[in-house]
């Protein structure tokens, strides 16, 4: 497992692109923490931590996703598939360690995030200003709680991805997931009420971010989406569970063309 | 009893409606080289897919080194190296940095001393540290062979592994082949270069339409068609009067004949031509090739 987890990860990190993506993340937590520090001088790092690293895990969500599509379906698209599945390795095997390759990169992006918003508010406002644990621990729930979700979208897309071998209609069918996720969402929170069931489908998992902040606020949305943050985790978890099972099993049940 | 390393036995392959492989049934041997031959969609590269679990069966058994692999498929690749198609590679990466990943996928790993004494095996010393994108098809294909003796398997199975070499690149992977046949590596080679078959292989495996129309030795195989004997005579309306009163088949083209032999029918034909005063031009025993006996299998001659 180990050799197969470190050729997967020679092969992810050897593309320039990885590290376009990380770029990207480190810029974009950068020009938002330069814009929030233009446009509120006053706000101390404590404050402004969340909106500095806002636009940072949209994209890194969305760099995961492409990243998870492409560990699978570049082996598909290049006909490498076949030099990977004539070693003495199940399929099973393969797929964990594409799989502990995509935790890395989850791991990577939000480290970039986390350390990029230090750096740049260290750079901007001078100091590290951990005003307290608490602003801390909230920021880093945040930061897990959008790991998890990312890692939900991406366990998805390599569902999609086993199922569908095409790169781009796994990222497209994932994208669009994600990006009408929220839209979905609140349309079902709105039938929750009615058909209680409807709490444990997957695209309310998602909203997991939601449910940080304030105790009242935490307590409306608590309300409307009918799972608190320990139900919604675990409904995430076994969700990604179950998404990569889904992906195991496809894979593995599959002739290889 | 010779011993057997790999055994394909009623292995079939259904696809919908459409019957790909019909109980497909040879055996390789340690030392021997299998040629697989068939036009194409005959189901050679289906076959090969087969035995190394690419796709799954719809009957029938595969035994590599007595494993069969349906329980054992892992354990059996760790024995076979292979080329399917066109080898690909991670085009990105080096030669060098592909082999690596192989290496590393291997059980057990494979030394670095073991890829660079491969890599001068199959000459490609000067450019494996070149990114495969820049290969030519000669070169990927030097790479694929490498790759496929790599981990030291007893079993190769290689489709096409031929495909893109130059003449000096043919030389040398028969070469190669004959070496690894002499160290009791069982090969098989799926071509549709015949010529490189006929020099190759002792055995043979004919497939037609997914089934098997021939396993058996090369020479058999050529001993079982007619080799035929060419005659030139210097008249050849009374050469057509004795080869009929000796009741031979023949076909002529004016003073050419060709006269299907099952035995050596040259003293018979001689002392007839003789005993009639016919001049003989040419008297020569043409062998079947293999070229001759593929077509007369497969139906296309």
């Amino acid at each position: 497992m180990k050799a197969l987890y470190c050729n997967e990860l020679i092969k992810l990190y050897q593309r320039r692109t990885q590290w376009g993506m990380l770029m990207v993340d480190f810029l974009a937590v950068g020009l938002m923490t330069a814009l929030n520090h233009a446009a509120f001088p006053a706000l101390t790092l404590s404050n402004n931590w969340l909106n500095d690293v806002i636009l940072g895990t949209t994209l890194a969500v969305i760099f995961i996703i492409i990243t998870a599509a492409t560990l699978l379906t570049s082996e598909f698209d290049r006909g490498t598939i076949r030099f990977l599945l004539v070693r003495p390795h199940g399929h099973t095997q393969i797929l964990f360690a594409k799989l502990l390759v995509l935790l890395t990169s989850v791991w990577a992006h939000f480290t970039v995030l986390w350390a990029s918003s230090y750096l740049f508010n260290w750079l901007l406002i001078g100091f590290f200003p951990i005003a307290s644990w608490d602003r801390t621990y909230q920021f880093g729930q945040y930061m897990i709680s959008t790991a998890f979700v990312a890692l939900f979208f991406a366990t998805l897309t390599l569902l999609f991805a086993a199922g569908m071998r095409s790169r781009s209609l796994a990222i497209v069918i994932s994208l669009s997931g994600y990006f009408v996720s929220s839209l979905i969402g609140s349309l079902l929170s709105a039938m929750i009420r009615q058909y209680e069931w409807l709490k444990w489908n997957p695209l309310n998992m998602t909203n997991l971010t939601n449910l940080l902040g304030t105790k009242n606020h935490v307590s409306a949305i608590t309300a409307a989406l009918g799972l608190n943050y320990n139900q919604m985790f675990l409904g995430l978890v076994v969700y990604i569970v179950l998404f990569y099972a889904g992906a195991n099993w496809i894979f593995g049940h599959r002739d290889i063309p | 009893m010779k011993a057997v390393s790999v055994q394909v036995t009623d292995l079939s392959k259904r696809i919908g409606r459409k019957q790909i492989l019909k109980q497909v049934n040879f055996k390789m041997q340690p030392g021997h080289i299998l040629g697989l031959l068939g036009p194409n969609g005959a189901g050679k590269t289906t076959t090969i897919r087969l035995m190394v679990g690419l796709i799954a069966k719809s009957g029938g058994t595969v035994t590599v080194l007595g494993q069969n692999i349906d329980q054992h498929l892992t354990e059996a690749l760790a024995h076979i190296g292979t080329i399917i198609e066109t080898p690909q590679f991670y085009d990105y990466m080096t030669g060098y940095q592909n082999l690596q990943q192989y290496a590393r996928a291997s059980r057990p790993p494979v030394s670095k001393e073991r890829i660079d004494a491969v890599v001068a095996k199959v000459k490609l010393t000067a450019a494996i540290q070149r990114k495969v994108k820049t290969y030519s098809l000669g070169m990927r294909q030097r790479l694929g062979i490498a790759q496929a003796i790599l981990a030291r398997p007893a079993v190769l199975l290689l489709d096409e592994p031929m495909n893109g070499l130059d003449p000096a690149g043919d030389h040398d992977f028969r070469v190669l082949m004959q070496e690894l046949a002499a160290q009791q590596v069982s090969i098989l080679i799926s071509s549709h270069i015949l010529s490189d078959i006929e020099k190759l292989a002792d055995d043979l495996v004919v497939l037609k339409q997914g089934e098997v129309v021939y396993a058996g030795t090369l020479a058999a195989l050529q001993a079982r068609q007619n080799a035929k004997l060419i005659l030139e005579t210097d008249n050849p309306a009374q050469t057509a009067l004795v080869l009929r009163h000796l009741q031979l088949d023949f076909t002529q083209t004016k003073q050419h004949f060709e006269i299907p032999m099952t035995t050596d029918i040259r003293p018979e034909v001689t002392k007839a031509l003789g005993d009639a005063g016919i001049g003989l031009l040419t008297l020569a025993k043409q062998e079947v090739s293999l070229e001759d006996a593929y077509l007369q299998l497969v139906g296309e001659a």
